[in-house]
């Protein structure tokens, strides 16, 4: 084999990387670039074999006999005199002390571009599914990742991932299922070990958060025991966990994506108090029980007019007192500093990506949709339309519709003439 | 003035004339962001704002976030001052500086991926109304 002899590679222009493939353990060279060599793998018996990281140290040497890497050398060059070498030899045996679990790496590649034209690329020994030892291994054809396979040592299979499949499974040692996960999972190629992760934790816990397996907006997740028998459950719905997530006798409810009390998770539409859902903090939970009470149910339990409507969007507005009890202990923190105060106004606003509709409150003085969706990225809507400036000169908190003076009638057009200058905001994309 | 809405995230391009002020706040605010690619993290459902690919670097401006030089004309800002400057309000919570290298795409579990174009943002969460103040939107 005297093309493998030392400088072959550096000689052709290529870069390589040589390895020992799995199971033969032949001494195998693999060229990643160049011109005539690239991707190609060829198995070498005995010859020298010098890795050349485009001239970059170290710059190793592998002698090889009959198919065996014999002895290896790292050669570097220091940098106050780069004629010098220096020479480390070590024989290959003692390379190869590493503790039983150790990971192996054949050759991780970054790009697809890089990957070999065929075989294995990358080869874990060792990793364990529960307490199931076995093999993790990468393979590509036509220089292209085609699956991920993990191998129990007992040669049973766990799982083969494929990046077109519509479906991911984890088998036990024994043969039998283990978990399945009705979607795509996303690539993992790159990060192998995630996806490994995953299964390990998602075997643990699924009632944690180890549960965004693919990108795919709807997905179930599900586990069986060692008879065959599903002991857990979860659901994705547009990208939320949704509805009761179980593991043996573990469970959590999930609505629109939060985890919420059983009792809540329950309750039926009549049980749950328009009034109460609306001073909710967060707007997630809010629309999530808003979800469940309906619009419509809403309108007829508290008395809200809409004021404004955009497509799906509109403009709530209710009388305050008639949302919030009089011995309301929220009532005495609001501050009435004008008679519009004493209103409440709710934007209904739809999720472009989702179709949910966001429970948003917005001052009561806004007369529009737009107006509120302005207000709500941060525009004061009322310091740059004409009719709010109006209203504030001509109906001020503390009266009804008033005159202006002439000096003051000449102060509110200068007002409308410097908002009318403002840049106002225009929403390019909205996802 | 333009805005990219994602989600209950705003993003603002800082327009022409106040490049040099965002530039001060931006370099007199200290510590840039440890991941600035996550604009923004779900309080309860985990569900991150990230920026995807390109080149980002930003930082944070607090509710009481330091005054920066300004410009010769300007004289010292303060992150309330340049925000009224842009015509935004008062904003509750965190603001993001966010210069955007190179075009990245702006990605959420829940929300279609927004891409977002090179250039300087101000980004921050939407506001709610609260009888005594508003208040940021979180989910």
């Amino acid at each position: 084999m005297r093309l493998w002899q030392e400088g072959w590679l550096t000689d052709y222009g290529a870069e390589g990387e040589a390895f020992l493939s799995g199971k033969a353990n032949i001494m195998e060279l693999l060229t990643l670039k160049g011109g005539w060599g690239r991707n190609r793998r060829f198995e070498i018996k005995d010859g020298h074999v010098r890795i050349n990281r485009n001239g970059q140290d170290p710059e190793t040497s592998l002698t090889i006999k009959n198919g065996q890497i014999v002895e290896i050398q790292d050669i570097e060059h220091p940098a106050q005199n780069r004629s010098a070498r220096i020479v480390t030899t070590k024989a290959w045996n003692e390379s190869k002390r590493m503790k039983t679990d150790a990971v192996r790496t054949i050759q991780r590649y970054d790009t697809y571009s890089n990957l070999p034209s065929e075989g294995a690329f990358y080869e874990v020994t060792g990793l364990r599914i529960g307490k199931h030892k076995g093999t993790l291994r990468q393979i590509a054809k036509r220089a292209r990742f085609v699956r991920e396979e993990f191998l129990y040592d007992n040669g049973q299979q766990a799982y083969v991932w494929t990046p077109y499949r519509k479906g991911f499974r984890v088998y036990r040692p024994n043969g039998k299922p283990w978990m399945r996960v009705t979607a795509k999972v996303r690539r993992p190629w790159k990060r192998t070990q995630n996806l490994l992760q995953k299964v390990q934790a998602t075997l643990g816990n699924i009632a944690g958060d180890e549960y965004r397996w693919s990108d795919e907006p709807n997905y179930e997740i599900r586990l069986y025991d060692e008879q065959g028998r599903q002991y857990g459950y979860g659901k994705i719905e547009n990208h939320q966990r949704v509805g009761l997530w179980r593991q043996g006798k573990a469970k959590r409810y999930f609505m629109m994506g939060i985890a919420v009390s059983r009792e809540l998770y329950y309750a039926g539409p009549g049980d749950l108090d328009p009034g109460e859902v609306l001073k909710t903090g967060n707007t997630q939970l809010r629309a999530a029980l808003m979800k469940k009470i309906g619009p419509e149910r809403l309108l007829k339990k508290l008395p809200f007019v809409a004021c404004d409507a955009d497509g799906d969007n509109q403009l709530l507005k209710a009388d305050m007192k008639s949302i919030f009890m009089q011995d309301d202990q929220s009532m005495e923190q609001i501050r009435v500093s004008n008679r519009l105060d004493e209103q409440i106004a709710i934007a209904v606003l739809k999720c472009p990506s989702t179709g949910q509709l966001y429970y948003l409150r917005v001052p009561p003085r806004l007369k529009k949709v737009e107006h509120a969706r302005q207000w709500l990225c941060g525009i004061d809507i009322e310091g740059v339309e004409e009719e709010y400036i109006r209203d504030r000169w001509m109906m001020p908190a503390d009266a009804g519709r008033r005159e202006l003076s002439p000096s003051e009638q000449e102060a509110m057009k200068n007002e409308i003439a410097r908002a009318k200058q403002q840049e106002k905001l225009e929403f390019v994309t909205e996802a | 003035m333009k805005a990219y809405r994602h989600g209950e995230m705003v993003l603002i391009p800082v327009p022409e004339n106040l490049q040099s002020q965002w530039q001060d706040l931006y370099e007199q605010a200290g510590q840039k962001m440890k991941s600035p690619r996550v604009i923004a993290e779900g309080e309860i459902t985990g569900h991150k704002h990230e920026l995807v690919g390109g080149q980002v670097d930003a930082t944070t401006l607090n509710e009481d976030s330091t005054m920066a030089k300004g410009t010769k004309t300007s004289g010292y800002v303060s992150r309330r001052s340049f925000l009224r400057t842009l015509g935004i309000g008062a904003i509750a919570g965190p603001v993001v500086l966010l210069k955007v290298a190179k075009a990245a795409t702006l990605r959420h579990p829940e929300h279609n991926a927004l891409p977002i174009p090179a250039g300087r943002y101000v980004a921050f969460a939407q506001r709610e109304y609260d009888e005594t103040m508003a208040r940021r939107v979180v989910d």
